[in-house]
């Protein structure tokens, strides 16, 4: 029964490769897999690297050139994933065309909300607040302890006891174009 | 269209062998499917839409990762360099990639039905699984557990506590009175332009440093250490428990292998559990490098 249903297709389309035997080839999954740890141990050596020296010039690598890095080297590891491990390159189209849809998708949500966050500013400009190990709240508890126990630092607890009402969420967003303004 | 697919070079090893008794070669494709090859492209496709919400739902912690790093750029750069060690990082990416490769190897196995290189080949990625998932608990998890730097409020600042004052637990809260570090002597251990920047502006001059746990004072907390812990812990716990099932799943596999359920005529389950398993090495690709390395 089964095995008749077997070559049920036969007149069909699918016939021809029915009889085939599809084999993962073994040469260049094993390649992949040694590149794919030679990027790996490429993106810890280039996170680790501060500077090149070309001749006698001293090439600085920045924060966000050391981002830019290593983000090229996974979205070159997770091509190469995709594609062999996956079989992207050798399935059917509609699988990338799914992929890509999503990948789409995923390129929207975060586009628009970093471009939302970088651009901010322009629009509203912030004063920028304090910055207190785990928000405001931290530190005039921090304060009410030390007052408590007698080693009181007066003038902190005079500091901070001022913003008894900020929320931290609105302190955060007060912080972020001061962070910005400074270090991007 | 199956035709040209499935004949590509790299891909047909000849004829099939005849069909015996095995289960795998006594399986009746679903009668709706023109074929057992059908049928596997419209189980993979199924399965390719999951890998598509697989990664939607990383996005979300991709993206909270992305703006807080916005946000606060060195003290991120800062938490991932002091909190997160590279190595244990480094090594479990090797064991992951390594598994990835281990599982289409035991495709491969199937498709020349080979059942005992298929069941030691899932045998090493379980066994990979496994060792991904011990090293980040008795390494990453447990330590940073003990030094209180747990998610968002129930993060432990030295000297200040957990993130939320509603969180009260007196053996993690240290003595109030901790001595003051001098201030310029946390600068030229590494500290960053951000605390100097808010030294100068007379908020962090008081800062005090924990004294009793002795890493601790080579290291400023930051303001937004617990944002980040955050960030780690959600996207890394959710990606163990992905390793998790796929240790479950594969663990399935291997009895199903043993019970000859797959052979060259039939792996679509083997083909599937493998393209989620390399959704979490593809997720892990990325967490890598942007939670310990920059």
């Amino acid at each position: 029964m089964s095995h008749s249903n077997d070559h049920h297709a036969g007149a069909g389309e699918g016939h021809q490769q029915d009889h085939h035997l599809h084999v993962t080839p073994f040469a260049p999954m094993l390649i992949v897999f040694i590149v794919l740890l030679a990027l790996t141990a490429l993106t810890v050596y280039t996170a680790n690297l501060h500077h090149i020296d070309v001749g006698n010039t001293r090439i600085e690598i920045s924060g966000t050139a050391h981002i830019l890095i290593a983000l090229t080297i996974a979205v070159v590891k997770s091509a190469l994933v995709l594609g062999f491990f996956m079989h992207l390159l050798y399935d059917k189209a509609v699988n990338t065309i799914v992929l890509a849809s999503s990948l789409f998708a995923i390129s929207l949500f975060l586009g628009l909300t970093l471009m939302d966050l970088a651009v901010r500013d322009s629009i509203e400009p912030y004063e920028a607040g304090e910055l207190t190990p785990g928000g405001t709240k931290q530190v005039i508890r921090q304060s009410i302890l030390r007052d408590e126990a007698g080693h009181g630092n007066a003038h902190e607890g005079e500091d901070h006891s001022a913003d008894d009402n900020a929320d931290d969420g609105h302190a955060d967003e007060d912080h972020a174009t001061d962070d910005q303004a400074n270090d991007m | 269209m199956s035709d040209q697919q499935h004949n590509q070079a790299g891909f047909d090893a000849g004829p099939l062998p005849p069909a015996g008794t095995r289960p795998h070669e006594t399986y009746v494709h679903g009668h709706h499917w023109r074929d057992r090859w059908e049928e596997a492209d419209g189980a993979k496709l199924g399965m390719w839409l999951f890998v598509c919400t697989e990664l939607l739902l990383f996005a979300g912690f991709f993206c909270a990762y992305a703006a807080f790093r916005l946000m606060y750029p060195d003290n991120w750069h800062e938490a991932s360099r002091y909190y997160l060690d590279w190595k244990i990082g480094f090594i479990n990416t090797g064991v992951l990639l390594f598994s990835s490769w281990t599982i289409v190897m035991a495709i491969r196995s199937l498709q020349l039905d080979k059942k005992f290189a298929a069941f030691i080949y899932l045998g090493i990625t379980n066994a990979c699984a496994i060792c991904f998932l011990f090293l980040k608990i008795t390494f990453e998890y447990i330590p940073k557990w003990q030094l209180g730097k747990l998610p968002g409020k129930y993060f432990n600042y030295p000297n200040y506590g957990p993130a939320d004052p509603a969180v009260i637990d007196s053996t993690t809260l240290p003595e109030p009175a901790g001595p003051l570090v001098d201030a310029g002597h946390a600068i030229t251990n590494g500290a960053t332009d951000m605390v100097a920047s808010a030294m100068n502006s007379g908020v962090m001059d008081v800062l005090p440093i924990a004294a009793k746990a002795g890493e601790e004072a080579h290291h400023v907390p930051m303001p937004h250490d617990h944002i980040f812990m955050s960030v780690y812990w959600i996207s890394t716990a959710t990606h163990g428990l992905h390793v998790f099932i796929g240790v479950v799943l594969i663990t399935w596999l291997m009895f199903r292998v043993m019970g000859e359920h797959y052979g060259p005529r039939r792996y679509t389950m083997v083909e599937n559990v493998g393209l989620y398993w390399h959704v979490v090495d593809l997720i892990w690709i990325f967490l890598f490098p942007l939670l310990y390395l920059v």
